[in-house]
């Protein structure tokens, strides 16, 4: 696990490598296959034996027959995914490792990990709008435009997540699976007001809130003229006045997310960037398992 | 003590001047996700921080120069202190000596003594110079605090335990004929009693020396003198063993009056007055018929009805009319312009009623103010006045006890002497002004052989005001010598008094101090203390 850590597996240069690391190191410390369970489509029943994980049993029609049975899903279903990538500016930030460089390289782990699973994967990179679109395929040679499309992205622009994803919304005719990288620096009003739009239309929505460490604690202690990355503004800051008031509002603005996307039932799941990979797989996993 | 060489530190000031504005170009900017969660971009907030950092920068510049300048111990006028340099000169008379210490100054002949001192230490403190050779007993507080009062240099100069002083002097009858008793009233204020050399000097010349003790506290040194007929000038002056000159030397004047012939008109033989001008410079006549006519220089009529006198003495003739009846007195109602001139007269005078002047002390440098009416008028008549020559008391001389007084014969020397006003000489203490009444035009020389013509106030009247510098003034008309006015400083000055608060205040300003250090310390602190505030701001 210790090989999965963000900064270690940064250092390997080919995406495609890191992808496949992550994902085959996080297999390895599954012990379990994870071709099975993951698909959406259900396939048959079968009895249960001792030994069996009881969240799979079919309650419902243990219900009707008294008697314990599997839901057993075919493992070959094709599920349509799209993997959202927030390349604007504010992404750009980190040390060790950048939140968009984290993001990259999650998004091509779950691109692994689904063409893999024989699901079709899209992908879209965005700041204030779109600017790559793939269409979702489920070819294994899919991968390599996957990879070669989030190799060349580059932060660059502000972003503009609410006008991103009701343009999205609009352009998505198959539901699927929708599953976002981004810092969402935005009024959380208009974002949770994008997802909800897609959300409504019968996809499933799957939030990576990304960020760095040092926006959640601000343990800054040199005053310095601070720039947003995105509008370049400058503002005048001694952090240790601020750092209260700071906390304060990046606390509220976290959990006004919380509150919405968990009243519009989207999974969210707050990474920072040096949270290994697989914890992030992981939490990506159960919450598909619960979901399912 | 300051130290100007510190001044140069000066040159560091553009150091935190240059790292301001270099560290303005290299101020770190840090680039953020978002600046949504600090503050909303705000103009003023940027400008607050140039200005916080421009008054940081002048806050510190602030403290460097208040440091220098309290290593320099500058001293600097500051708007709410007293604005002028002052510099406070000792006129005490040891000032005025020259060879026994280097360090006195001459405060009164600028080119000469002290004044090169001076000059040295204004050198070095431009504000707040005390010139002294510290001989009170204040300047010995001011010494102990000397770290306080760095305007002050008195490290080489050296205290004394005591002082010993010429506080007084009085000149008994200066008549041709008779020893004239000059009495010194001397203060030693040592703790123990010093022998000192006592010189007498008279018209330049030392007539008496000899060494005294003197006791702890007030002596009385007398001596009795035989001169020649008409003004004489004279001084004491005390040395010690070791040769320092105090406070100690006293300037006088004297006239020795010719043997004056008085006329005494009176029913009866009039024994009081003949045993009070006999034996005496006087030579007495007893004239009991009014109608006799007898040359002589005053007349003294006591007794006398006053119709039964032959007035042709009159005006031209100078005396004394002495009335038996002390009630009202022939010219109470007839003079009353002469009221109006009883201006300068003390209502506190000790002639102001006879129950007073009976119990007072005649001293014989009494200054008895020269004037058409000498003293006191109760109810608009003249208790004691002088009309042209002639002096009317309302007191008889043999009818009454006041003859039977010790203060008789001074009293009765005087009013004689004033009659006679033969005696130009004057005794007064340093910056008073002198009326002299003189029937020539006076000039008057200092004791730095400077002449000044006194302004005229009318009629044989002068006023002469320069009298800055201790010693004898010589009133001439050009020709000859006609007397003297004897100079003296303040005696309380000869008293080792603790100096006054306000000299401190003149020296150190209204607030009590100019010290540069202990002032620009303050301000340091404040200034750090203030910079430090902002920069947590």
């Amino acid at each position: 696990m210790e090989l999965l850590k963000p900064e270690i597996i940064e250092k390997v240069g080919n995406l495609n490598l890191r992808a496949r690391l992550v994902v085959e190191g996080f297999l390895i410390g599954l012990h379990q296959s994870p071709y099975h369970g993951f698909s959406l489509e259900f396939r048959e029943h079968r009895p249960y034996y001792p030994g069996d994980p009881i969240s799979r049993i079919d309650w419902k029609l243990y219900g009707r027959t008294d008697r314990y049975y599997l839901r057993k899903y075919q493992a070959d279903t094709n599920l349509s995914a799209y993997l959202i990538l927030d390349k604007s500016k504010s992404m750009d930030y980190g040390k060790a490792i950048t939140k968009f460089h984290y993001a990259r390289t999650l998004a091509a782990s779950l691109a692994y990990l689904l063409l893999h699973q024989n699901d079709s994967v899209g992908l879209v990179i965005f700041d204030k709008e779109i600017s790559s679109l793939i269409p979702p395929k489920s070819k294994i040679n899919h991968l390599k435009l996957l990879l070669r499309e989030l190799t060349n992205a580059k932060p660059s622009q502000r972003t503009s997540i609410y006008d991103v994803i009701y343009n999205f919304a609009s352009q998505v005719k198959k539901r699927s699976l929708i599953i976002i990288f981004s810092d969402l620096i935005e009024d959380p009003d208009e974002v949770i007001k994008a997802f909800k739009l897609i959300k409504a239309r019968k996809n499933e929505v799957i939030i990576f809130h990304i960020l760095d460490l040092d926006e959640m604690e601000f343990k800054f202690r040199e005053q310095a003229l601070y720039r947003d990355m995105e509008d370049h503004s400058i503002i005048p800051v001694n952090p240790l006045n601020i750092r209260e008031l700071y906390l304060n509002r990046f606390n509220r603005f976290l959990e006004k997310y919380r509150e919405g996307f968990a009243y519009n039932k989207i999974d969210y799941s707050l990474i920072t960037t040096n949270t290994p990979y697989n914890n992030a797989l992981s939490a990506y996993l159960n919450k598909r398992k619960r979901l399912l | 003590m300051s130290f100007p060489q510190f001044l140069f530190l000066l040159l560091l000031i553009p150091i935190p001047i240059i790292f301001h504005f270099i560290s303005k170009k290299l101020l770190h900017k840090k680039d953020f996700p978002s600046l949504l969660f600090i503050l909303r971009s705000d103009r003023r907030l940027l400008r607050w921080f140039l200005i916080r950092r421009l008054l940081l920068l002048l806050l510190r510049v602030g403290v460097i120069i208040s440091l220098i300048f309290a290593a320099s111990n500058l001293l600097i006028p500051f708007p709410f202190f007293d604005p002028y340099n002052k510099i406070i000169l000792d006129q005490s008379l040891s000032m005025e000596k020259l060879e026994v210490s280097s360090y006195m100054a001459d405060i009164v002949i600028p080119n000469r003594g002290g004044v090169s001192f001076i000059h040295n230490v204004l050198k070095k403190h431009p504000i707040g110079v005390l010139v002294s050779d510290a001989q009170r007993n204040g300047f010995k507080e001011l010494l102990k605090n000397g770290k306080r009062y760095p305007g002050i240099n008195l490290d080489k100069i050296s205290l004394l335990k005591g002082n010993i002083g010429i506080i007084d002097h009085q000149i008994g009858a200066p008549f041709i004929g008779e020893y004239t008793d000059i009495m010194f009233t001397i203060l030693n204020q040592y703790k123990n009693s010093k022998s000192v050399y006592i010189s007498l000097y008279i018209d330049d010349i030392v007539i008496r020396q000899k060494e005294v003790t003197l006791n702890q506290g007030i002596n009385e040194i007398k001596f009795s003198l035989s001169l020649d007929e008409g003004p004489h000038k004279g001084y004491l002056v005390i040395n010690d063993k070791d040769g320092f000159q105090f406070d100690n030397i006293r300037y006088f004047s004297l006239f020795i009056n010719p043997l004056t012939k008085v006329i005494i008109y009176s029913l009866r033989h009039p024994e009081r007055l003949l045993a009070a001008l006999n034996p005496s410079f006087f030579h007495v006549n007893w004239v009991k018929t009014p109608q006799e006519e007898i040359e002589g220089d005053i007349f003294i009529i006591d007794g006398f009805p006053l119709d039964m006198i032959s007035w042709n003495i009159g005006d031209s003739v100078p005396g004394i009319v002495c009335f038996s009846n002390a009630g009202e007195s022939p010219y109470a109602n007839e003079i009353p312009y002469k009221l109006s001139k009883i201006t300068n007269i003390s209502s506190i005078s000790p002639f102001s009623d006879l129950k007073t002047l009976l119990n007072i002390t005649i001293r014989y440098n009494s200054k008895l103010e020269m004037g058409r009416t000498l003293l006191y008028f109760r109810n608009g008549d003249a208790f004691l006045k002088k009309k042209k020559n002639l002096l009317f008391l309302p007191v008889s001389f043999e009818n009454s006890d006041f003859s039977l007084h010790p203060v008789f014969i001074p009293f009765l020397y005087k009013l004689v002497s004033l009659i006679l006003q033969k005696d130009f000489n004057k005794d007064i203490l340093m910056d008073q002004a002198v009326i002299l009444e003189t029937p020539f035009n006076p000039i008057i020389v200092s004791p730095d052989d400077r002449k000044y013509i006194p302004a005229s106030l009318g009629v044989d009247k002068y006023l002469f005001i320069h009298t800055g510098k201790s010693g004898i003034y010589e009133i001439s008309d050009g020709f000859r010598t006609w007397g003297y006015i004897s100079v003296n400083p303040d005696p309380t000055e000869t008293y080792l008094d603790t100096l006054k608060s306000e000299d401190i205040v003149i020296l150190f300003g209204k607030k009590g101090y100019n010290n540069g250090t202990t002032l620009f310390l303050v301000i340091g602190c404040l200034l750090f203390i203030l910079s430090a505030i902002l920069e947590r701001k």
